[in-house]
């Protein structure tokens, strides 16, 4: 399998986003596709150190320091896919079709004991108001009743 | 020209007595108001609404909503209208729709859509002796605490609360207006007959994503709603719950909550 490249210096996109931290994981909502996106603290410091200047490499250093653990560059690799995917990166930064490994998180990742430092991002699309109630929809209208046919001739 | 929760209603009636009807309905919290102010909503309910059959039209805005046979249907049809719409544009509350029932002092959140039994985990709650909060909206306020909706408990017809019992769904009387209490956990239920209890714990950060989605002004103010909500999410443990029959999955649900774990809240 061909390996992928991982982009020098990704950068973040943040303009028309609400960001909420709520503990260790990171709340990122679009302001305009109405996506929210919850990334886990693995992938919500990818994002966080995505300013334009810091390699993957550099990331994936800070990482193991901050976590006191390993985080792989492959890690970082999937950090990035996943919020390239969700439209958290600047898409300069980039480009489509170019760089990023795409991997899913694995039985075996799992059961190195990896999972935590493995990055994840869940992605829901906020419905409009008045799809979150069941309103009483009304009967319809009758229909006029159709004019009687005309016998045919005889 | 009325008022709620910040919001200036216009109503025109053909008839006086549907805007009494309006004014009496509890959860709408609707007053009279200044008459010059400017307008956030605009309703107009239209007898003879269809040329063949008469009845009612109601408008909003510029935009036909419904037609309704009956004075009382186009009263339903008002009242529903208005109640989403003022869940979704209040600034002071953030409302999500979920069911909610108070517990030795805390608030137990069911959120979740129509016709995923929550109103019938908040019957079974209140047949153990919980308090009612809601079988509508959990509104939450910018202090991170859960307020009662002043809403009587309605069940579809079917459901099993009342069955046998002496209970009538009827006499589930709105809560009163009053003080918030913190949430003790947020309980995301889906219904699978036949299904045992399967009961996953959620991060904080999915909790706040799933009340996101079921938040009626989430929307519309991401900002404020975020800010609202994480409080919740962050210091209420949340689960995803998948349930059977809700009797035995009430039981487990009050065993797991308040007789495990270190911190219990018994004394509230």
């Amino acid at each position: 399998m061909k390996e992928e490249l991982i982009p020098m210096q990704p950068l973040a996109r943040k303009d028309h986003c609400a960001v909420e931290v709520v503990r260790e994981e990171t709340l990122v909502y679009d302001l305009k596709t109405h996506r929210a996106h919850c990334l886990n603290p693995v992938a919500a410091m990818v994002w966080q150190s995505c300013d334009g200047k810091t390699s993957a490499a550099e990331m994936a250093r800070r990482l193991s320091g901050h976590f006191q653990a390993e985080v792989s560059e492959k890690a970082v690799g999937q950090a990035l896919a996943e919020l390239r995917e969700a439209h958290l990166l600047e898409p300069r930064s980039c480009p489509t079709g170019a760089t990023i490994p795409k991997r899913r998180m694995t039985r075996r990742n799992v059961a190195a004991g990896a999972a935590f430092l493995w990055p994840v991002v869940t992605s829901l699309t906020i419905p409009a108001a008045r799809a979150q109630r069941s309103l009483q929809r009304p009967p319809r209208p009758p229909r006029p009743p159709r004019p009687p046919r005309p016998s045919p001739a005889r | 020209m009325l008022e709620s929760r910040g919001l200036s209603i216009r109503i025109s009636v053909p008839y006086a007595a549907l805007l009494e009807s309006l004014l009496a309905v509890p959860e709408l919290e609707l007053r009279p108001a200044e008459p010059d102010r400017t307008t956030d909503l605009e309703y107009q309910v239209d007898a003879g609404g269809n040329i063949h059959a008469g009845g009612y039209q109601i408008w909003f805005g510029a935009r036909r909503l419904a037609w309704a046979t009956t004075r009382s249907a186009a009263e339903r049809l008002l009242v529903s209208h208005l109640e989403s719409k003022l869940a979704e544009l209040a600034r002071d509350r953030i409302f999500v729709h979920a069911g909610v029932v108070a517990w030795r002092g805390s608030a137990l959140l069911f959120p979740g859509r129509s016709f995923t039994g929550k109103s019938t985990l908040v019957a079974e709650f209140l047949r153990r002796g919980a308090t009612y909060f809601s079988d509508e909206f959990a509104v939450v306020g910018p202090d991170g605490l859960v307020y009662p909706y002043p809403r009587p408990l309605h069940l579809r017809r079917g459901l099993a609360f009342g069955r046998g019992e002496d209970w009538d769904p009827v006499t589930v009387k709105p809560p009163l207006p009053g003080a918030g209490i913190p949430p003790r956990a947020i309980i995301f239920s889906g219904y699978v007959p036949g299904s045992r209890l399967q009961w996953r714990a959620l991060s904080p950060g999915r909790a706040l994503l799933l009340l996101m989605s079921h938040a009626l002004g989430a929307r519309r103010h991401p900002v404020q709603a975020l800010k609202f909500l994480s409080p919740i999410a962050a210091g209420a443990p949340a689960y995803a719950v998948r349930r059977g029959e809700v009797k035995p999955a009430v039981e487990k649900i009050l065993r797991l909550l308040f007789h495990h774990g270190p911190n219990q809240n018994r004394s509230a």
